[in-house]
């Protein structure tokens, strides 16, 4: 569509300078990442001195007790183990909800469905009494397990799976393919971008969650990175080590930086309404 | 042998994630309902109470004060992200030399968590040392610790939520503008019509039913506002960020008061519901 004169340059501008506004915490985070201590008290926008000295210390060394690098590998572990995880629950159950029929369909998915709706906060309390009560506080378990029934998953995969043609399952059928056949052979493989995007998500939601995570462990070996980089900022004398904290905040970050410049249109897709809501 | 197999095989596809739904997420909700009902202390519960949890917080002034304040951040922080992610989405609808780098900017925040936001606005909001102080100081005016300032530090704090949640808001709004016809706008230039007359008597009314998901779902945000709170500001200066999640996680994880804890929770659950309702009941409606 041809534009207004003008319309366009101006568009430009402001969008730059907004851009301009939403990149600025992070490159002042990673600019003053590679700076020494003293660069900080400087009245500089950008330092004078560059050194990696701040990211040999998280990596190298344990601050307040807490080491990045078992952050980093608790965090790994988590994201793994619920991708996984919810790609083999969410997977079947999407199919199920989607093109089967059994007792209890429509309203077990109605409760899924509601429980999108429900704050997180709600559960803290009843949940860390359930998983004090089976031994379950300050282990991976512990993280990994309540995030396995989410409900986005579910719900981006049965949109796909109830716009499949059901032409397409009757005609293996009739060639003698079994329900399960149909589910594993024919199924799962159109489902695979619909996966993709599943897994993009999941990966993000695994590695970034904070509030469960951080009620659930509190002992540094349990914690994963956003616990990490919260401990680590509530050091009283931050402002003398100001510098690690802003390296280990972006080395925590760096593998979903990596993930978006990879994965931007998965996760695009994951977040946009399917037509569940138009 | 075969029928039976189909009549049990959804059970067998849907059965292990609605057990799992069953035991972390339907059992805790009736579980903290039914704490809610106690004095609940670290080691169990103390003695059943009914009510008592509920009517002792509407006689609490640190429940109505954090009540406000959360309300305070949501009036804040619902139409700054409504207007702002409106405004992205149309500039960012059509295409424009640099649009890619344009769409990073705003989308990227998605992939931060909210630890790692709240120390780049720490950062960028330190007193002397921080780049929003330096720029102040650059054109001679004197450095502002804003943080520590009551009603700012609630401001700033809705400034770092906004900057998480843009992005996932455009994707929204994105999503709606691909589906409002070309056409329109065309006749409506043919009519000689502003970019301005375009938003309000086009885009806006047909988006409607998006704009309502982007309010609800920020209403929804603004009232679980809680990581950004817990390390920026600690509910602090003099308790004017103590928000209602904050005000739960006092009672719970510092007090130990649980079923008082669980009783904000169910609070909090039912103004969201309640918030939640009201928009689509009376603004769905009029689409």
């Amino acid at each position: 569509m041809q534009q207004r004169k003008g319309s366009q340059a101006t568009r430009w501008i402001v969008l730059a300078v907004l851009a301009a506004l939403w990149f600025l915490p992070l490159v002042s985070l990673v600019l003053f990442s590679f700076a020494p201590a003293s660069e900080v008290l400087k009245g500089v926008f950008i330092p004078t001195q560059w050194t990696l000295d701040n990211y040999t210390k998280v990596l190298t060394e344990t601050q307040r007790g807490v080491s990045v690098p078992t952050g980093i590998w608790n965090s790994t572990v988590i994201m793994v183990l619920q991708v996984v995880g919810i790609l083999l629950l969410d997977v079947p159950a999407a199919y199920a909800f989607a093109r089967t029929k059994f007792i209890g369909r429509n309203v077990l998915f109605a409760l899924v469905l509601l429980s999108m709706m429900m704050p997180g906060i709600l559960e803290v309390i009843s949940l860390y009494d359930l998983m004090a009560n089976i031994g379950l506080v300050n282990t991976l378990w512990g993280v990994i397990l309540p995030g396995l029934p989410r409900v986005i998953g579910i719900f981006i995969l049965r949109q796909f799976f109830m716009q499949v043609p059901r032409e397409l399952d009757e005609a293996a059928r009739i060639d003698g393919a079994t329900d399960f056949q149909v589910f594993l052979k024919i199924m799962v493989p159109l489902a695979m971008p619909s996966i993709i995007t599943v897994t993009v998500i999941t990966a993000l939601y695994s590695w970034n969650n904070f509030l469960w995570p951080l009620i659930v462990t509190n002992t540094p070996e349990a914690m994963p990175v956003p616990v990490v980089i919260a401990y680590l900022s509530a050091d009283t004398s931050a402002v003398l080590n100001y510098t690690v904290i802003l390296a280990a905040a972006f080395v925590t970050s760096l593998p979903m930086i990596l993930l978006f410049l990879v994965g931007q249109r998965w996760i695009v897709s994951g977040m946009r309404p399917t037509s569940g809501i138009k | 042998m075969s029928r039976l197999r189909s009549t049990l095989f959804p059970y067998l596809l849907a059965g292990p994630y609605i057990a799992l739904f069953a035991v972390f997420v339907a059992y805790p909700v009736g579980r903290a309902l039914y704490m809610s009902l106690f004095d609940w202390g670290i080691f169990g519960p103390n003695a059943f109470v009914g009510l008592d949890n509920y009517t002792s917080l509407v006689g609490d002034s640190r429940f109505w004060s954090s009540f406000w304040i959360t309300s305070g951040f949501a009036a804040m922080y619902v139409p700054m992200i409504t207007v702002i992610s409106l405004v992205l989405a149309v500039m960012l609808h059509r295409k424009l030399p640099g649009i890619g780098i344009f769409r990073t900017a705003f989308f990227l925040p998605i992939v931060i968590n909210v630890a790692v936001a709240a120390i780049a606005f720490n950062w960028l909001f330190e007193p002397n040392i921080g780049t929003i102080d330096k720029v102040l100081n650059f054109f001679g005016l004197p450095g502002q610790n804003l943080l520590q300032i009551p009603g700012w530090s609630l401001f700033v704090i809705s400034l770092v939520t906004l900057w998480i949640n843009v992005g996932f808001m455009v994707i929204i709004l994105l999503a709606g503008l691909e589906n409002i016809p070309d056409e329109l706008y065309e006749a409506a230039r043919l009519d000689g019509s502003t970019a301005l007359q375009d938003l309000v008597l086009i885009t806006v009314p047909l988006l409607r039913p998006i704009l309502l998901i982007v309010v609800v779902l920020s209403i929804v945000q603004a009232f679980q506002i809680f990581g950004e709170v817990l390390i920026m500001t600690q509910g602090g200066p003099f308790g004017s960020t103590t928000v209602l999640t904050m005000l739960l996680y006092e009672e719970g994880f510092e007090r130990f008061a649980l079923g008082r804890a669980a009783a904000i929770g169910v609070v909090i659950t039912i103004i969201i519901a309640t918030l939640s309702f009201i928009q689509f009941r009376f603004f769905r409606r009029e689409v």
